[in-house]
């Protein structure tokens, strides 16, 4: 009997501990094995001296350490090389009605192959702690432009004749130059062309008054190109508030009218971050700007506030009489008040690689329903009476024009997956709606990362919108795109 | 009669002999059974707590992490993490892979900020997430504060290798954390940290994670070897380990976001 209790008390530890043991199988890790030995390794003499003093690094589990934790990050004695390089391989065939004339998969209405090439390669260099000099320049193939130039010209009567001539430039810009010093611990100074980082928002930014280029809604994080500043940053208070003055210089009329000032002070409030700056340019417009950043539950929230008194956008307006069009000046709406604001959220769950954003804008500068609706009418009048061809290809440009951004609500929201169930496969969908004319695009695609720097990737841009929304006059017939694009060999390095 | 005085031969002396030795061998190791009886579990975890708590000085060092996934080659990532645990301040910079270099995360308070260089843009982060594409969350670089955001709700013995263990079943306090419930396995003759594992709310154990090697500085305690081991993905995990450790005092500049700025690319 007891043998008999002895041998069922046996079973069951052995099962009890091969059921513990199997976690630990099934990686192939035996935590337990890692604790058969003393774990503690002897202690020695913690290096306490201030940064400025050296020493040697040392290796993994050493306890006295490089002297300057700093050391090699604000100083370098060799400078940075480094940078990016995209190439992508694209074919795309467009139905430009596919809702009523269907499609013919076989028989695009136009089709494209665009092989792209373009590189980032920019230097950091570090001579002195209190001095970095960045820069970085931009190519794209095939790396030149070609332009036609007038070489001369000469007048006999009534007889104009000129000469023209090709040339042959470079495609190398520059993206950035800049310098950073300072004054101590207190006052940092940049010079330069530069990013500027103003406004908080994903998709749209009214507040980023500053930089050149607008958000790209395909590539909303991308950097963008930023305008030659002298840029001064002061920390106050608590670690985290700052305080800036910037010059900014126009490139192409430097002038004391073009040049405009701006501040900004940002303040951290709890768990959020307020932002409040202003901008002065005497030919175009001064603006207030409010942002706001934070979290709200497992959300990352952004909004932002902008009014500004005259604006630099174009403005466009039409009418049945010649010239048929006007095209507005800064000094025409120069005390115009123009308030816009946006307010989004971002989520992101790491866990599922899951991450959605969704943002609403209120754009100050786009015209009101009326006055959109009678600009179209007159268009559509115009396009069908019998004007020139030149006069109707310069109308049909124009209302392109005006049409972009011609809304004043939008909202954008994109919804990725990345590696679904651990897989190689990422999904996307992207929209944008004009909701002042209900029109506007949707972009779902899929893609498959092949190898490391290949990827390929499938999507579908569809546009909707009437004859006489924003999208039915950018878009008209509401076209469908099917893309596959290879991205080959992008990497950073 | 007295028993005492009572003559005895040498086999019954040598049995009371060894009795006595027994008894006084048992007697003599109470206190060490005392000093093995259960400690109150909020003391031991703020003990614990205190193991690398370096409160009004600096900390900063190196660390690596190498991550493997079954079918991708492993993957390393590096950062230099500064810490000032007076203020709930970090900065961690990241080194490698070169494709991530100058991206960074500062912390003061509750406030967590991640640095793209790319786009120059500061987004809000937070100490639950994961660095960069590692097992490793934020919170793992950062002060422990088991005895604030945690309560004991059962308290064990076991044994890890060779070490006895107190383990210790904990439910987050807070929402802050980034798991609900933690499972502690301190070692029992020296108080340190050898096991965890961290549960999500709906109890599924999402990841294991071992310190095998320890490095004393000034006085505190630090693991200088991690491994963390993903319970949801199976095969896949992070080995970290940690050099030039060091407690030079830093310049407040560090801790904010102009110097991620000026340290970044």
């Amino acid at each position: 009997m007891a043998k008999r209790v002895l041998a069922i008390a046996g079973i069951v530890l052995f099962l009890s501990m091969a059921v513990q043991l199997v976690p630990a199988q099934e990686d192939g890790t035996d935590l337990n094995s890692l604790f058969n030995e003393e774990v503690v390794t002897p202690s020695s003499t913690p290096d306490q001296t201030a940064p400025g003093s050296s020493s040697g690094a040392t290796g993994q589990g050493t306890t006295t350490a490089a002297s300057n934790p700093l050391q090699g990050l604000l100083k370098t004695e060799a400078v940075r090389i480094g940078g990016s390089v995209t190439g992508t391989v694209g074919i795309s065939g467009t139905w430009n009605d596919p809702w009523t004339k269907g499609i013919d998969i076989t028989a695009p209405d136009a089709q494209q192959l665009s092989p792209a090439l373009s590189s980032l390669v920019y230097f950091d260099a570090r001579p002195d702690e209190e001095f970095r000099v960045h820069g970085s320049v931009k190519t794209d193939w095939p790396f030149s432009s070609t332009y036609s130039v007038l070489s001369s010209a000469s007048l006999t009567g009534s007889t104009l004749s000129t000469t023209s001539t090709s040339i042959t430039v470079p495609d190398v810009r520059v993206f950035e130059l800049f310098s950073d010093f300072q004054l101590g611990d207190k006052v940092y100074f940049r010079f330069g062309k530069a990013t500027v980082k103003w406004g908080v928002g994903y998709f749209f930014s009214p507040a980023d008054i500053i930089n050149l280029q607008p958000i790209d809604i395909n590539d909303p994080t991308a950097q963008r190109e930023g305008p030659l500043q002298f840029r001064v940053l002061m920390p106050f208070g608590p670690s985290q508030n700052t305080v800036s003055f910037y010059t900014i210089f126009d490139a192409s009329n430097p002038d004391f009218s073009t040049t405009a000032l701006a501040g900004k002070a940002e303040f951290v409030l709890g768990r959020y971050e307020l932002g409040l700056g202003g901008y002065y340019r005497d030919d175009t417009a001064e603006r207030a700007a409010l942002t706001l950043t934070g979290p709200l539950g497992k959300f990352d929230i952004f909004a932002e506030g902008v009014v500004s008194r005259g604006s630099p956008k174009t403005f466009y307006s039409f009418s049945t009489s010649a010239p048929y069009y006007s095209i507005s000046q800064p000094k025409d709406h120069r005390t115009t008040l123009y308030p816009s604001a946006t307010a989004g959220f971002l989520y992101n769950d790491q866990d599922n690689n899951i991450t959605a954003v969704a943002q609403y804008y209120y754009n100050g500068e786009g015209y009101a329903d009326s006055e959109k609706s009678s600009s179209i009418a007159v268009l559509n009048t115009l396009l069908s009476t019998p004007l020139s061809a030149a006069t109707k290809t310069t109308l049909t440009g124009l209302s392109k024009l005006f049409a972009y951004g011609s809304g004043r609500h939008y909202a954008a929201a994109s919804l990725s997956f990345s590696e679904i169930g651990g897989s190689d496969f990422s999904a996307s969908l992207l929209g944008l709606a004009n909701f002042s004319d209900l029109s506007g695009l949707v972009q779902p695609s899929v893609s498959w990362q092949i190898a490391d720097r290949l990827k390929l990737t499938g999507s579908v841009l569809f546009f909707f919108g009437a004859s006489d929304t924003e999208y039915g006059i950018l878009r008209p017939n509401s076209p469908m795109t099917l893309s596959v694009s290879l991205s080959a060999g992008t990497g950073n390095f | 009669m007295n028993v005492f005085f009572r003559k005895r031969n040498p086999k019954s002396i040598r049995a009371f002999s060894l009795v006595v030795m027994v008894l006084a061998g048992f007697l003599a190791g109470v206190p060490a059974v005392v000093a093995q009886a259960k400690p109150d579990p909020t003391a031991l975890l703020k003990e614990l707590d205190q193991l690398s708590d370096f409160s009004g000085k600096d900390f900063s060092a190196v660390f690596t992490i190498v991550t493997q996934k079954p079918g991708e080659k492993d993957s390393v990532t590096q950062a230099r993490i500064f810490r000032r645990d007076t203020k709930k301040q970090f900065l961690i910079l990241i080194l490698l892979p070169e494709v991530n270099k100058g991206q960074g995360y500062l912390r003061e308070e509750d406030n967590v900020w991640f640095y793209d260089p790319t786009s120059r843009k500061f987004s809000h982060s937070s100490v639950k997430e994961n660095l960069q594409n590692t097992k490793a969350k934020n919170s793992d670089f950062t002060l422990s504060s088991f005895a604030e955001d945690y309560e004991v709700t059962s308290m064990t013995e076991g044994t890890l290798g060779k070490f006895p263990v107190w383990i210790l079943d904990m439910k987050a306090k807070t929402n802050e954390v980034s798991y609900e419930r933690v499972v502690l396995y301190i070692r029992k003759d020296r108080t340190m940290l050898l096991k965890r594992e961290d549960y999500s709310v709906n109890g599924r154990l999402m990841r294991t994670t071992a310190y095998p090697k320890y490095v004393e500085l000034d006085g505190k305690l630090l693991p200088s070897q991690i491994l963390i081991l993903d319970e949801i993905n199976k095969g896949e995990k992070s080995q970290i380990t940690m050099a030039e450790q060091s407690v030079a005092p830093l310049p407040d500049k560090v801790f904010t976001k102009a110097f991620l700025e000026q340290v970044s690319r």
